[in-house]
């Protein structure tokens, strides 16, 4: 499978520090997800507009999840769990059945570019729930593409206090939709 | 928030990644035998004749079965940790062999030992005892665990749970056999048996609520 080497390769890259390999990485991995979470919410009856909402958890997921993946071991699976686990969580939560047929996600394979709709943008994740310190630093760094240094000049915060803001904030956001019936 | 801009958040994110799931799970184990270990000897002790009861086939049946039931679980719950990892084949038949040596036990001493033993042995000096001391030794085993998996991404958390109640259990089993005074096989099949069902379905329905993600 090309996709599961050439991401392997981004995910070894991004692990010893290489940031646009990472970028790219989890980019790629948005476009390749995008049409298999479409289709499992379709096929069990979900929403399909939820889409965007979910690929944006499973994208924490990975990102929160990634010393969980043995980079001696091919990299689709460990992805395609991912994604199956987080479809059947949101289905879950809406009191659909939980079933899946696991050939669904057997190969997540870099796709053709599908963009988010308009609709997905309204049902995405919103910075809303967070506390305040940690919602202006998602917000300046995410929308408005600040980065750590500048973040910390605006906030008049210390590098370090924005570094560990960002990632509880990201870490807020999966849990919190985890969590929430 | 658009996708777009959330990754731009997570690369950003340079916060290192949690501990490999084999070594968080190794440290939640030491951590909660240790904590078992200290209750075991402040509240039970070992047996008196321990050293001689550790010359007899017996006996070191236990020791054999429990063994293998805890590097199979062990190497069970790592995996769970791990979203896409399969468990394999080798180890479900690995896991297969401690029921068999059991049986196989059972199976001798019931040939070797009359029938109006049998209930005598089954009995023990006092198999509730055993039982909820097994279950009880289990516990920081078990809540270690399941602290440890919480690192981890278990894709089917029932599973996982009930794999760290099972190796709970085959730990808490093992420290207590170095004090019970009943080593007939009917004893351990009927009991420790009864032991690992019980850890393990706490187990499950624990990680079923606890390791969601």
């Amino acid at each position: 499978m090309k996709g599961d080497t050439e991401w392997s390769e981004l995910m070894r890259a991004a692990k010893a520090g290489d940031h646009t390999a990472y970028d790219r990485c989890l980019r790629e991995m948005a476009q390749a997800l995008r049409p298999v979470v479409r289709r499992g919410m379709y096929r069990a009856g979900a929403n399909p507009a939820e889409t965007e909402d979910v690929v944006q958890d499973i994208l924490i997921a990975v990102h929160l999840k990634r010393h969980t993946w043995d980079d001696t071991r091919p990299i689709g699976p460990w992805i395609a769990g991912i994604a199956r686990y987080k479809i059947i969580d949101t289905l879950r939560k809406r009191g659909a059945r939980t079933e899946l047929p696991i050939d669904d996600f057997a190969e997540i394979i870099p796709a053709e570019a599908e963009q988010e709709t308009v609709s997905d943008r309204d049902v995405t994740r919103s910075l809303d729930t967070l506390p305040e310190g940690q919602r202006n630093v998602v917000r300046l760094i995410a929308i408005d593409g600040v980065s750590i240094t500048d973040t910390a000049k605006t906030l008049n915060m210390s590098e370090g206090a924005v570094r560990v803001a960002l990632h509880r904030g990201l870490g807020a956001l999966a849990k919190r939709h985890s969590q929430n019936p | 928030m658009k996708t777009d801009e959330l990754i731009r958040a997570l690369a950003a994110d340079r916060e290192p990644a949690g501990p490999k799931p084999g070594v968080a799970l190794l440290l939640a184990a030491v951590a909660g035998f240790a904590v078992s270990t200290i209750c075991f000897f402040l509240w039970i002790g070992l047996r008196p004749d321990l050293s001689s009861a550790m010359h007899s086939v017996r006996f070191m049946v236990k020791p054999v079965e429990l063994g293998l039931l805890v590097i199979v679980s062990a190497i069970a719950v790592v995996r769970l940790a791990r979203p896409g990892v399969p468990l394999g084949g080798v180890l479900l038949v690995a896991a297969a062999a401690v029921p068999a040596i059991m049986v196989a036990a059972l199976a001798v001493e019931l040939m070797n030992v009359p029938r109006a033993e049998w209930l005598v042995r089954l009995a023990g000096v006092h198999w509730y005892i055993c039982v909820m001391n097994m279950v009880l030794l289990a516990m920081p085993v078990l809540a270690a665990l399941l602290f440890g998996l919480r690192y981890g991404a278990p894709t089917q958390p029932a599973l996982a749970g009930a794999g760290a109640g099972l190796l709970a259990g085959a730990l808490s089993a093992g420290l207590y056999i170095s004090h019970c005074p009943d080593d007939s096989p009917i004893f351990v099949a009927a009991w420790v048996t009864l032991v690992l069902a019980v850890t393990t379905g706490i187990g499950a329905v624990a990680g079923a609520r606890l390791l969601r993600w």
